[in-house]
């Protein structure tokens, strides 16, 4: 009997501080593991630090103690093995769908010839080779969604991150979204952390989820595998979610601030 | 009432030729003094004259080279600048007070200052046009990156882009809009300001020929200039501007007329 293969370590945050330029802290003594090839979700109500982190951990928004590191090396700047998918997307809208997927191409002097392969490649993948000429705003918002995912994966990144990737789609093309992200992980083999709200979706896709309230980490949750997106409508599911649920409420603000005067 | 083109076409022709034709009534009744206002007919001639005689294109060149030059010095300092003062808040206020008091001052009001540095020269000329194209060209191009969506910035930092890929592939491109607006301003202003440095003093010039022509009563010879400088001034913008603004109101979704 062969054992186990030990998980390799992708993203390792260590005890990690985040703050407002001036202002209190966001996220306050951080840790936790990503593991190659896995899908993490972090999911947690408004507000409370879950995108902070993701821009911490794609290097643009450095934390005032602890590190962060991608496998061995310490991340001090962004890297192109860690891509981050916006909430707004973020496409350059003076680039047609096409351009937007050659940026980063472009940015490390790929021959023209070869690149616009590529991105066509990576467009034709998401279902847009129909649409590639089209500016962004002539794009409906999955669309748009699934060009910020093709310029990233032409760069083959390690790590793909998604920031709240899916709350302005309807519930069709969000379904749609999920599967061809799994189809993306499975085929470029690369780890995926999705932020999100919709704790739902984060268990339906996740192989672990990890619960983030008033910028600390509550809980971990290790899911089974099997098939995903899992259904949601089987009776455990229901349980899981209703259970996770508690954990994302915030703290009332006004039972924080007794605690503070109590020094509890 | 949503027009077609050709209905929207149609009406501008028949507003100006409505116009033209009273003209004409008023002026061939002698209800208008030549001196005032010359018929249509007397302009056409004269502009053939002028234009004949090679006295237009001169000074019509003259102006055009100026404002060239003027707002080609204004555009390179005010672009690097604006991209400054838009990314780095010391810069930008160390450069506030100076635009804050500077840019409210009229571009015709250099004109004795440029005269005095100057001298009667086409360098007061460029000098003038600089002043006058400067500050739009400036304040848009700063207020552009300063708007500028950070999340593009940041897009372009974890697909690695450098220093200079960020302004030329990011910045740059994402402030057109502002360049465009400002200038378009800028390049309004400075043919304000070289038309009336050249009324003023400087040689030749569309502005020239203009004060000689009121200083001999050639009120023909005014109007042919004043019509030759707005003509000139559309063809200006839509040779400099209407490609440009072609794309930019695509990607902006900006529906054409």
């Amino acid at each position: 009997m062969s054992a186990k293969k030990p998980k390799k370590i992708i993203l390792k945050v260590d005890n990690i501080t985040v703050q407002r330029p001036f202002g209190g802290p966001i996220l306050e003594n951080i840790s936790f593991d990503v593991y190659e090839g896995e899908f993490l979700s972090i999911v947690g109500a408004s507000g409370g630090g879950k995108s902070t982190l993701l821009r911490s951990l794609a290097g643009l928004f450095p934390p005032v103690s602890g590190k962060i590191y991608f496998r061995d090396e310490e991340m001090r700047a962004p890297r192109v093995e860690v891509g981050l998918v916006y909430q707004s997307y973020a496409l350059f809208p003076w680039r047609t769908a096409l351009e937007n997927v050659e940026f980063g191409l472009e940015l490390r002097n790929i021959p023209r010839v070869k690149r616009r392969q590529v991105a066509v490649e990576a467009l034709e993948l998401m279902g847009l080779s129909e649409d590639k000429d089209k500016f962004p705003i002539e794009l409906s918002g999955g669309m748009q969604q699934r060009v910020a995912i093709a310029r990233e994966i032409v760069n083959k990144p390690k790590v793909l991150m998604l920031d709240e990737g899916f709350s302005a789609l309807d519930v069709q093309t969000c379904r749609q979204t999920e599967e061809q992200l799994l189809h993306l992980q499975a085929k470029f083999k690369m780890t995926i952390i999705l932020v999100t709200h919709m704790l739902e979706q984060a268990l339906a896709l996740s192989d672990r989820v990890i619960v983030i309230s008033d910028g600390e980490i509550k809980e971990t949750l290790e899911l089974d595998g099997g098939k995903r997106p899992r259904d949601i409508d089987q009776p455990e599911f229901r349980k899981l979610l209703r259970s996770t649920e508690a954990l994302i409420r915030p703290t009332p603000k006004i039972e924080t601030f007794v605690r503070d005067l109590a020094g509890v | 009432m949503v027009m077609r083109r050709y209905q929207r076409l149609l009406l501008n022709i028949f507003s100006v030729v409505s116009v033209v034709l009273l003209w004409h009534y008023l002026s061939a009744n002698n209800l208008i003094s030549p001196l005032f206002l010359p018929p249509p007919e007397r302009l056409v001639e004269t502009f053939v004259e002028m234009a004949l005689s090679g006295e237009l294109f001169l000074d019509i060149g003259m102006s055009t080279v100026r404002i060239l030059i003027g707002f080609i010095v204004a555009f390179l300092v005010a672009v690097p600048l604006g991209l400054l003062a838009g990314s780095n808040d010391i810069i930008r206020n160390l450069l506030k007070p100076w635009v804050q008091l500077l840019q409210p001052i009229p571009g015709v009001a250099w004109v004795p200052f440029a005269f005095l540095l100057f001298g009667l020269s086409n360098s007061a000329a460029v000098f003038i046009i600089g002043i006058a194209a400067f500050f739009p060209v400036f304040i848009n191009v700063m207020t552009g990156v300063q708007t500028l969506d950070r999340d593009l910035i940041n897009v372009a930092k974890t697909l690695g882009a450098n220093k200079l890929q960020m302004i030329t592939k990011v910045i740059l491109p994402g402030v057109v809009p502002d360049l465009i607006a400002g200038s378009r301003v800028g390049i309004g202003l400075a043919w304000r300001a070289v038309v009336a440095a050249e009324m003023i003093g400087l040689p030749q010039g569309i502005g020239s020929v203009l004060i000689d022509a009121e200083n001999t009563a050639q009120t023909d010879v005014m109007v042919v200039c004043m019509i030759t400088l707005s003509v000139l001034m559309m063809i200006f913008e839509k040779m400099i501007f209407e490609s440009l603004e072609k794309r930019v109101e695509r990607w902006k979704g900006i529906d054409e007329e």
